[in-house]
């Protein structure tokens, strides 16, 4: 078991090291040279190579790729090109806040999405069931963007329970009830694509398990619907939550960076943006690789999961 | 002598065409039906849209639904709502059909190549397909943007990308299925090379599955590149388009002109609901 987590772990290096050679391609790969563009009108092509030379834009690429990765361990982590101050100042809060939403997501996707996808799992075939996955159909293909902007309209304009967006209240005390308000809509909003995928999977591991011999058995055995949800369904639809779960992260990822636009939400998503048109490739580079990395960490600690949840492997088997 | 009218009678029916099968279901009729419409209104929106789709008129802007030359009503900027909604879904529809397309390709090709190479390549592309799967694909979209500039182009490579992981494994499965049929074996023992199997005998029978998958591929994407749009990575302004239309119309969706962001977002759930329709009709009818 424990050797098993630890190739895990060790699997994860070459995957970090092509991540971060990909993620140092978009500077070299982007037509736009910024300091070019930045400063062709005021100075000359002699002070502009000087400024290259300050930037270590004229070393060969692998020189600047070990210099970008040693810059990524100082604590301003380089210097964005269009806002003159470290990249780490830039980037940390937002991701902090990115990382925030991303979390609440995907509890609300699991919680949700399990919960659905078991109540139409059990009344299979049945009207509540036809009607949920109807729903769900529906719902997965909502443009997110104005699934975000109707509960905006719905929860702060029409029943006035929700702030609007940001994430605190600028008048008011502030605190963790305060942040919870700000958070549910961005994050109900972000969860919905993976609350449904979820949904979809757990139904029909609930419908498989619910056809299986063993559960026949035990009903024909007298047990209550309730005992046996609880104690034989449950446990064999377990897995397949923790695996779904892994699987929806990107697609949570993805609906946080969509919807905090739309609820003024401070986020990475935002930064990255607002980044792009002045080609700011460090506060770029250094967004993309945080999140890549935050999705391999989060697939890891899954798969690990598994592992744990796995008996054969529990009990002391050597594994495969 | 006397079984053959039954032969006869019989025979018609399970041997209908693919095409006249599919007309009896009624989702993909409805899908088709969809489908057909939308494309054909895309094709001739220069001749449908009443007004200019990027004409702005300062003096009539958020004129409400149903007023005089305007049905569906003004934009912020006093553009035609109808008009830039007939416009609006020609992009949409190009890039969801090329980067499907292009992704069924590469996915068939790296799908077929994983269940028949050899098992350490096989398990490397294998795993790294399965990580893809979950990869939050906004990475890529961003990383496109910042090396091509937000366009079409950046639309197409996230779904290329975001989709050939799901076609790979689609492909790979039932190819490892075919894998073990005598058919396979058959043609070996004839002397049959490996890639005159794959291409020959093998890839046929994968076909329809590539093609249901495909057609509920392009429902999910025409969904997800209308946000990408949305958030200003695909298609650039002034040009009409359903995903740029809802996050124009967001300010004033708030403020009562729900119009302006709601009918392209309609106009999306129709259109991927039609594709997931008439894919699930393609499945009754091709895999059944």
């Amino acid at each position: 078991m424990g050797r098993r987590i630890a190739l895990r772990l060790l699997g994860a290096i070459p995957l970090l090291f092509v991540i971060s050679l990909l993620v140092f391609f978009i500077s070299q790969a982007g037509p736009a040279d910024p300091i070019k563009d930045a400063l062709s009108q005021k100075l000359t092509a002699h002070q502009i190579a000087e400024i290259r030379n300050a930037y270590g834009l004229d070393q060969p690429v692998y020189t600047q790729y070990v210099n970008w990765i040693k810059s990524l361990f100082t604590s301003s982590g380089g210097i964005s090109l269009s806002v003159r101050s470290g990249v780490w100042g830039i980037v940390f809060p937002a991701f902090r806040n990115t990382l925030l939403l991303v979390a609440a997501a995907t509890l609300l996707a699991v919680v949700l999405g399990v919960g659905i996808g078991f109540l139409a799992g059990i009344r299979h075939g049945r009207l509540a069931d036809r009607l949920t996955m109807l729903l769900v159909q529906i719902g997965s293909n909502l443009p997110v963007y104005w699934f975000g902007l109707i509960i905006i309209w719905l929860t702060a304009v029409q029943w006035g329970w929700l702030p609007a967006g940001g994430m605190h209240d600028l008048r008011g005390e502030g605190g963790f009830g305060d942040l919870m308000l700000h958070l549910i809509a961005p994050a109900f909003a972000a969860s919905l694509v993976g609350m449904l995928i979820i949904a979809r999977f757990v139904r029909a591991a609930v419908i498989e398990s619910e056809q299986s011999d063993y559960i026949r058995t035990y009903r024909s055995q007298g047990f209550g619907q309730r005992a046996i949800i609880g104690k034989h369904i449950g446990r064999n639809v377990l897995p397949p939550i923790v695996n779904t779960t892994g699987l929806v992260i990107g697609s949570v990822i993805t609906g946080a960076v969509f919807v905090e636009g739309i609820f003024a939400w401070p986020g990475l998503g935002s930064v990255l943006l607002s980044a792009i048109p002045g080609a700011d490739y460090p506060v770029i580079q250094a967004g993309i690789l945080l999140i890549a990395v935050t999705f391999v960490v989060i697939n890891l600690v899954t798969d690990i999961a598994l592992d744990l949840l796995n008996p054969r492997l529990r009990h002391g088997g050597s594994g495969t | 002598m006397s079984s053959v009218p039954v032969e006869r009678a019989a025979v018609p029916r399970l041997r209908r065409s693919p095409l006249a099968r599919l007309l009896r279901s009624r989702e993909a009729v409805l899908g088709l039906s969809i489908i057909g419409l939308v494309v054909l209104i895309s094709l001739l929106a220069p001749l449908l849209a009443p007004q200019d789709p990027n004409a702005g008129h300062p003096e009539n802007v958020l004129a409400a639904v149903g007023s005089p030359g305007h049905l569906l009503g003004t934009d912020e900027q006093g553009r035609d709502v109808l008009s830039r909604l007939i416009y609006g879904g020609r992009a949409a529809l190009f890039v969801a059909v090329v980067s499907v397309a292009l992704a069924l390709a590469i996915g068939t090709v790296l799908g077929l190549a994983g269940a028949f190479a050899g098992r350490r390549t096989s398990g490397l592309l294998m795993r790294t397909i399965d990580l893809l799967f979950a990869f939050p694909v906004i990475l890529v979209a961003l990383s496109l943007a910042a090396i091509l500039q937000p366009g079409t182009w950046v639309l197409i490579g996230t779904v290329v990308f975001g989709a050939v992981p799901y076609v790979t494994r689609v492909v790979y499965s039932e190819a490892k299925v075919e894998r073990e049929k005598e058919y396979v074996e058959a043609a070996r023992s004839l002397g049959a090379s490996e890639p005159a199997i794959l291409a020959t005998e093998v890839l046929p029978n994968l076909v329809s599955s590539v093609i249901i998958y495909g057609t509920s591929l392009i429902g999910v994407n025409i969904v997800f590149t209308a946000s990408l749009s949305a958030l200003g990575l695909g298609v650039q302004p002034p040009d009409a388009d359903w995903g740029r239309m809802i996050s124009e119309g967001a300010k004033v969706l708030v403020t009562g002109n729900a119009g302006v962001a709601t009918f392209p977002a309609a106009a999306i759930l129709l259109v991927a609901l039609a594709f997931n329709w008439l894919g699930d009709g393609l499945r009754d009818v091709l895999n059944p």
